[in-house]
């Protein structure tokens, strides 16, 4: 039984290969035909999971990326498809018609809300969780709620090694009263604050007893180095630290390791982080590492460079309903120092149906452009009033504000402007950006 | 002029779906008019109601929301004294739960008992659904439900829900929120007072005793029309 099944996922899988059809639909069949087909493959010893609301893409390519240049074969869920059925199609479409996975590591990218029925079948001998924020609340509720499932993941996994963010106080817990636990974070900096760059702080009671949590510095949203007034919870020692940041001149140390970044922004340091954490546990060279994760360029077109007219422009790409996700596109942009125009695109909150949940952009700090050197805001797409609203309530001067829900007259003046173009929106409508521009290939800046 | 007076309960604690925002809104368009608004939060010890013009209070995590319960209940005869003389109160999103008899989680809990109907969480799932609903005078609201929250007993239904209509508080039937006096309590989560123009203005007419009324042109009337016109084909599309 489990040849057929290995055959008939790899044979849809050349099938969707020749029509351009999706990589979950296999592996939906193949666990329809045989439920535990998982458990029944040999896997590498390695296998690695990616969780968290944000930078799982990112984490994963740059693991891959390492591992990749280091000889070994990785078999990883490239196409993003992290929920059971991606997994699967990506397994059996790797295995031998013996159900032997073909590779030195198995590197999953895995759907915070999936992970705990994906490890019901496949046991990570490594379990990387990079950060809970609010993120599609139409869907995911709250990052509490999350963490509650994902723990569930983590309690199924107790001889996996947990590389956790210790800035994240929400995911820190995961670590608590557990051995195997290995945190990453990112040191007291120059860009450092005293007080969050976010309009909230989930964190601002601590987790676990409720009194109120004091932070000696935030990096951002509810990241930094934090104690509880009450029971003591507190940042962990770090044993992987980004020592230094220079975000003007595009580098970083990780453990004395200087890496420099393709992108500047605090976000991606933190992703650059987790990802030398994992190759330095599996053993791999620490300069060859920070070599590598320096010329590392995300492939998954999350930000574009465009001409619009005469104008350069560039995409910051975001998640909508996530707001930490704006909040670091926003810090991006505004330590740009060329005079610009700036446009925020919200059109289809989810791909699939309308929703009317715009909660999400009231937590989105747009106050930090007030300053920012943007010449004109343009804001665009069916949202485009509510975003209005919400700038209402900012102290940004309105004339600065253009409130244009029509795309194509959002085109029309981004063309004949007169500065650089940054766009900030999700990859879910970014093409509408895209039908009014013309695209250069998908790189950093 | 005036100035107004509100509370905000939980400003930190409870504040899960950009709720501040509907008291940016409303000291917008209140102060638009002339009108000094301060907004006092309160996080812990003896909230100060006795002055306040409304009192609002927001989402927040399960925990947060039993933890709420343990800082009011000292004060729950205050909280009584002030809904009943007729201050106005705006609850939203899932904390109409702190106001009732009972809150069942792992276990039963109480909490305020201003109102006898009964909450009890879903842990491990949650309801969750755009709302397209009318109240009484048939205005049209439009929203968003995300909640753990199931409730028994509430009487005096604010809102009969028309898109998703097993959103309800029982999470059967449409009947949802409630009024009471000048409280208004709903499941509807965030900024409710920048979706809906007729509440917000509403609500500032009540406050003031001045009249308010819906500018077509404005930003929210027409995120409003935009939203009203979507729900109403997601609606139509069902039926």
């Amino acid at each position: 039984m489990k040849f057929v099944t290995i055959l008939i996922c790899k044979l849809l899988c050349f099938v969707g290969k020749l029509i351009g059809k999706g990589t979950s639909l296999p592996g939906a069949i193949a666990l329809k035909l045989q439920p535990n087909i998982l458990k029944k493959l040999r896997l590498p010893d390695c296998v690695i999971a990616v969780t968290g609301s944000n930078g799982k893409t990112s984490t994963a390519e740059m693991i891959a990326k390492v591992l990749t240049d280091a000889g070994k074969r990785v078999v990883t869920n490239k196409e993003g498809s992290n929920q059971i059925e991606g997994v699967t199609t990506l397994l059996l479409k790797n295995a031998t018609l013996g159900g032997r996975v073909k590779g030195d590591v198995i590197l999953m990218e895995s759907d915070e809300r999936y992970a705990r029925h994906t490890f019901r079948h496949i046991k990570p001998t490594m379990f990387v969780i990079t950060n809970l924020y609010r993120d599609q609340m139409t869907r995911n509720a709250h990052p509490y709620h999350i963490y509650n499932i994902i723990k569930d993941a983590v309690d199924l996994v107790p001889n996996a090694t947990l590389v956790v963010n210790a800035d994240d106080p929400i995911v820190r817990n995961f670590g608590t009263g557990r051995d195997n636990v290995v945190y990453f974070g990112m040191e007291e900096n120059p860009m450092s604050s005293k007080t969050t760059d976010a309009v909230y702080n989930d964190c601002h009671y601590c987790p676990n007893c409720k009194a109120p949590m004091e932070y000696d510095y935030f990096h951002y949203a509810h990241l930094g180095s934090y104690h509880c007034t009450g029971c003591g919870y507190s940042r962990p020692e770090c044993t992987y630290r980004v020592d230094s940041m220079d975000l003007d001149q595009n580098r970083i140390t990780v453990n004395g390791t200087p890496i420099h970044l393709e992108f500047s922004s605090k976000y991606y340091v933190y992703n650059l982080c987790a990802a030398y954490a994992v190759t330095d546990l599996l053993g791999l060279d620490a300069d060859r590492t920070g070599q590598v994760l320096g010329r590392f360029v995300m492939q998954n077109g999350r930000n574009v460079r465009f001409t619009a007219g005469k104008n350069e422009g560039f995409l910051i790409c975001s998640k909508h309903e996530n707001s930490t996700s704006y909040n670091q596109s926003l810090a991006y942009f505004t330590a740009q120092k060329d005079p610009s125009q700036l446009v925020i695109i919200v059109d289809a909150i989810s791909r699939k149906y309308y929703t009317g949940d715009i909660s999400w952009i009231w937590d989105i700090s747009f106050e930090m452009l007030k300053n920012a050197n943007a010449q004109k805001i343009i804001l665009s797409g069916k949202f485009a009033y509510d975003l209005g609203l919400r700038f209402q309530v900012t102290d940004i001067d309105p004339e600065r504000i253009i409130v244009e829900p029509d795309l194509n007259k959002m085109g029309e003046l981004i063309r004949n402007g007169e500065h650089r173009v940054y766009a900030v929106t999700c990859f879910s409508d970014k093409e509408k950006l895209f039908s009014q521009v013309q695209v250069h290939s998908p790189t950093a800046k | 002029m005036k100035t107004l007076n509100i509370i905000h309960l939980f400003p930190k604690l409870l504040s899960l779906y950009g709720e501040y925002g509907n008291l940016a809104v409303l000291k917008l368009t209140l102060e638009g008019r002339g009108y000094t608004v301060t907004i006092h939060p309160y996080e812990m010890g003896e909230p100060d109601l006795s002055q306040a013009d409304l009192v609002y209070m927001g989402s927040g995590t399960e925990d947060n929301l039993l933890e709420a319960v343990r800082r009011l209940m000292p004060h729950k005869e205050a909280i009584r004294e002030s809904i009943e003389k007729g201050t106005h109160w705006l609850v939203t999103g899932n904390a109409p739960a702190i106001l009732g008899a009972a809150i069942e989680a792992k276990q039963t809990l109480p909490a305020l008992g201003l109102f006898p109907y009964t909450t009890k969480l879903n842990l491990t799932g949650r309801y969750l659904g755009d709302v397209l609903a009318k109240d009484k005078a048939g205005n049209t609201y439009v929203g968003f439900i995300n909640t753990a929250n199931a409730y028994t007993g509430m009487e005096n239904p604010w809102l009969e829900l028309q898109l998703n209509p097993k959103l309800g508080n029982d999470k059967a039937s449409p009947s949802e929120g409630m009024t009471h006096r000048n409280l208004t309590a709903t499941q509807l989560i965030g900024p409710i007072l920048a979706k809906n123009p007729h509440l917000l203005y509403d609500l500032c007419t009540r406050l003031t005793g001045e009249e308010f009324a819906p500018e077509p042109q404005s930003n929210l009337c027409k995120a409003y029309e935009i939203c009203l016109a979507q729900l109403q084909n997601r609606l139509n599309a069902q039926s």
